[in-house]
């Protein structure tokens, strides 16, 4: 045991390179996602009088005064991923964070509860896992159309079901460890064993969890309006900027830009998610419990 | 016979129709209509089979070639059929003509010229048309082709079990109706006297008869080999074309055809001695493979390259922007407020730059008729970009703070959105918002359930007959099987109902124009204009000529270094 750690104290090792970095990474798009007039001059929807040239075609980063370019209709590319971040960021958060209440709930109902309960919602779960989530994502799109809220859900009703049948596993090895059996013999309720006692001790996987399916959510987002299921133009989405480049192989940095940025930004989640490493504050709260 | 015998006996039987009423000018007016212009010069062949006249071979231009070599076309279709009632892409439906011909064929201007008939007797009603055909045609099976062949061919075209795109064409043939419900066996309308003989009778007159019979569906087909080879026949194409089957292999997308020794016109035609046509190729790399010269013809340049050819002097006199008769338009849900006001409609037409869509592909002609067409007139009323009057209309409509939702069909191109995005941004300008949504499927499969959910959506019609009827029947007329925008004018349903039955062709182009005119001003549509199509050759290909109704004649392309 770590000093730091045992003493709950942040060790300065939570300071990390690979951490920093991606912390650096993420707020950097959380930064864009919050104030992107304030980063970007342009209008993002609108084209602009001199976004093409004379020829008609857009502009390549540099030329112009466009920093990333234009794009084929003479929109400001650097504008479009700043406001892209709005929607990425959005969708890294909000059916996230939905996704994994869900899983977190059923976990604890059904690794607590134990009995036919247990078993109903873990091969219901189980049941989710084996399902095509992408084209199931199609298929509620498609169904009950693309706004935005359509979109959250789907993300976060396709994405539940990983987590919970890991969490589920968790929630079972802490429900018969000692301190649990502590305090249910002190008079404790269910309830307040799960959430005093059982939750607490779910924080670094459902951390670890929250990096990787933000990144995953913005991967899937991107896929889904790479094919028309996602967000509808001309709203600035990283995954949109991909389908209108899908054609455009003689102009590299329409298809480059955006894909760069989906790569830093799920890249900087990754490594955001080590912070829940062994040697992470959050290790030590788990044992200060 | 000789040649001015046969042609003697061509006119005759025109002047035979024509006699009783009209005089030299009419009757040369009556010629043109019946596609049998100055330009229709009566293909020949001698009794004893001695070669043909060049200058007497319908289509275009194509003397002074090399013959020999093998020609490579690309395509981006995922497959093909080339059945010619179940050829629906590019890479099938417009290489039809190296394998199939019939009584007429479509040359440059989609102006029909008799090919296999030798000549055809129009009564002086119009009602009859008798065809008499050449002698000697045979099919690549060896097979002499008899009228029989030709009159089962039009039978199969229109029979209930095939329930082909073209089986309305011919509704004025005599028994139509009865054939196409199945409650009588056979077309009536259509019979074979004798071996080259081929009568068709029609219940009404229909100037478009040797326009239809000159589009690849109605190409005479040996009946044994469609019924021997069943499904199989989409890949196994047997006709009296200049080439025949080679090798078809569909795993690696690419089909070889060689010439037809016994074709009709073997003496002069094709130069090539063999045609491979390869499909499922991206339009990025068929840039790429014809820009190598690795393959010799690409009929869908990408657009993003376009600016890069025109600007590239190694591509001179290979690249072509010709009108293609692919129409764009944007109908609008006439049946729902405030789009059932024609203030509203008129100021949606004014408030979209239409110039801007032209790097995507476009010919913004602001009209519904391609520039081909007959009935296309310069002098049409077009609407101009002036938001001005489309907020001056939209004020006096007493409209404010309209918010229309438009589904963008994305099936065909991923233009669709971009020129989508275009028109919101114009909207957007005019105080109109835009909500838009892709939708992946074409507008004919959601058909008139898109007026549930959008005010406005795109269409794109790749015209089949090059005749405005088509576009008057269809889209616009009252009950139209593609009028998806529930638009009903009766003036001009009876308009064009009557348009159907003048053989005048001037005359006819006159009525089809003020058809035009008079749609225009009612505007039920976003008019946008023609695909444009865009076209590359390898150095080697030669004598390249397209027609809207045809696109590749490759019996008339040699190569330099065959």
């Amino acid at each position: 045991m770590r000093a730091g750690a045992a003493s709950g104290v942040a060790s300065p090792r939570w300071l990390r390179p690979d951490v920093v970095i991606g912390g650096v990474i993420v707020a950097g798009f959380v930064l864009c996602a919050l104030v992107p007039g304030l980063l970007a001059a342009h209008d993002p929807l609108m084209s602009l009088p001199d976004g093409l040239t004379a020829a008609g075609e857009p502009r390549p980063p540099g030329d112009g005064g466009f920093i990333l370019g234009t794009d084929v209709l003479g929109r400001d590319i650097f504008a479009r991923i700043v406001h892209g971040a709005r929607v990425a960021v959005l969708i890294a958060v909000v059916p996230n964070l939905i996704a994994l209440a869900i899983a977190t709930l059923i976990a604890l109902t059904a690794g607590y509860g134990r009995g036919i309960v247990e078993t109903f919602l873990m091969r219901m779960t189980e049941s989710f896992l084996v399902l095509p989530i992408f084209l199931i994502a199609m298929a509620v799109i498609a169904t009950f159309g693309s706004s935005t809220i359509t979109i959250l859900l789907t993300l976060a009703f396709i994405s539940w079901s990983y987590p919970a049948r890991v969490l589920h596993g968790e929630v079972r090895r802490v429900a018969n460890s000692l301190h649990v059996e502590a305090a249910r013999s002190l008079g404790a309720g269910g309830l307040r064993i799960t959430l005093r006692h059982i939750l607490p001790h779910l924080t670094p996987l459902l951390f670890v969890y929250f990096t990787m399916n933000a990144a995953y959510m913005v991967m899937l987002e991107a896929g889904l309006a790479f094919l028309g299921f996602g967000v509808q133009p001309p709203t600035p989405s990283w995954g949109l900027m991909l389908a209108d480049a899908r054609d455009q192989f003689f102009r590299p940095w329409l298809i480059i830009v955006p894909g760069a940025c989906l790569a830093l930004l799920c890249i900087g989640l990754s490594l955001l998610g080590n912070v829940s490493e062994a040697d992470s504050p959050f290790h030590g709260r788990r044992i200060l419990l | 016979m000789n040649k001015s015998q046969d042609q003697a006996n061509l006119l005759g039987a025109i002047t035979k129709a024509a006699a009783p009423t009209i005089g030299r000018r009419r009757f040369l007016a009556g010629a043109a209509a019946l596609g049998l212009s100055g330009v229709l010069v009566v293909p020949t062949r001698s009794l004893a089979q001695t070669a043909i006249d060049p200058a007497t071979i319908p289509g275009p231009a194509w003397q002074g070639g090399v013959k020999g070599g093998r020609g490579i076309n690309v395509w981006q279709d995922t497959k093909v059929d080339f059945d010619p009632l179940l050829a629906y892409g590019r890479a099938d439906y417009y290489n039809l003509s190296n394998f199939f011909r019939g009584l007429t064929f479509m040359s440059v201007g989609s102006e029909p010229q008799l090919d296999l008939a030798q000549s055809v007797d129009v009564s002086a009603d119009g009602l009859t048309y008798t065809f008499t055909l050449r002698d000697g045609i045979k099919f690549h099976n060896g097979r002499p082709v008899v009228a029989e062949d030709f009159r089962w061919t039009i039978e199969r075209a229109n029979s209930p079990k095939q329930a082909s795109w073209v089986q309305g064409f011919m509704a004025a043939v005599v028994g139509h109706d009865a054939f196409v419900s199945g409650k009588a066996d056979t077309l009536a309308g259509v019979t074979a006297p004798d071996d080259r003989t081929l009568v068709i009778a029609l219940a009404t007159s229909d100037a478009r008869l040797l326009s239809i019979l000159g589009i690849p569906p109605f190409y005479v087909l040996p009946r044994e080999e469609v019924e021997r080879l069943g499904d199989a026949f989409s890949q196994s194409p047997v006709g009296t074309g200049p080439y025949k089957l080679l090798s078809f292999d569909s795993a690696n997308s690419q089909m070889v055809s060689t010439r037809f020794e016994d074709y009709i016109y073997h003496d002069h035609l094709p130069y090539l001695d063999e045609v491979e046509i390869r499909w499922n190729v991206t339009e990025d790399i068929q840039y790429l493979q014809v820009s190598r010269g690795d393959a010799d013809l690409s009929m869908s340049v990408p657009s993003a390259v376009v600016g890069k050819i025109e600007g590239d002097a190694s591509y001179a006199g290979r690249f072509s922007a010709e009108n293609s008769l692919d129409v764009q338009w944007w109908p609008l849900n006439v049946t729902k407020a405030p789009f059932d006001d024609v203030r509203v409609r008129q100021a949606i037409n004014h408030a979209v730059n239409l110039s801007r869509t032209a790097v995507f592909g476009i010919n913004p002609t602001g009209h519904l008729y391609p520039p081909s067409l007959l009935g296309f007139s310069d002098k049409a009323p077009i609407y101009a970009h002036d938001p001005d009057k489309a907020r001056a209309l939209l004020a006096e409509a007493g409209v404010a703070g309209l918010e229309m939702r438009i589904g963008v069909m994305t099936s065909a191109t991923a233009d669709n959105v971009r020129i989508a995005q275009l028109i919101a941004q114009d909207l957007e300008t005019v105080g109109i918002k835009v909500v838009l949504e892709q939708r992946q499927e074409g507008a004919l499969d959601l058909g008139a359930a898109l007026r549930d959910e959008y005010d406005m959506w795109n269409m794109s019609w790749g015209m089949g007959l090059p005749d405005p009827s088509e576009l008057a029947t269809n889209h616009f007329g009252t009950g139209g099987t593609a009028n998806l925008g529930g638009y009903s004018n009766p003036s001009l349903d009876a308009k064009a109902q009557a348009a159907l039955g003048i053989t005048d062709r001037a005359a006819r182009a006159q009525s089809y124009a003020e058809i035009e005119a008079e749609l225009l001003a009612d505007a039920p549509f976003l008019f946008l204009g023609v695909r444009k199509l865009y076209s590359l050759r390898s150095k080697r290909l030669q004598n390249f000529v397209y027609d809207p109704a045809i696109w590749t004649y490759w019996d008339r392309y040699w190569l330099q270094d065959a």
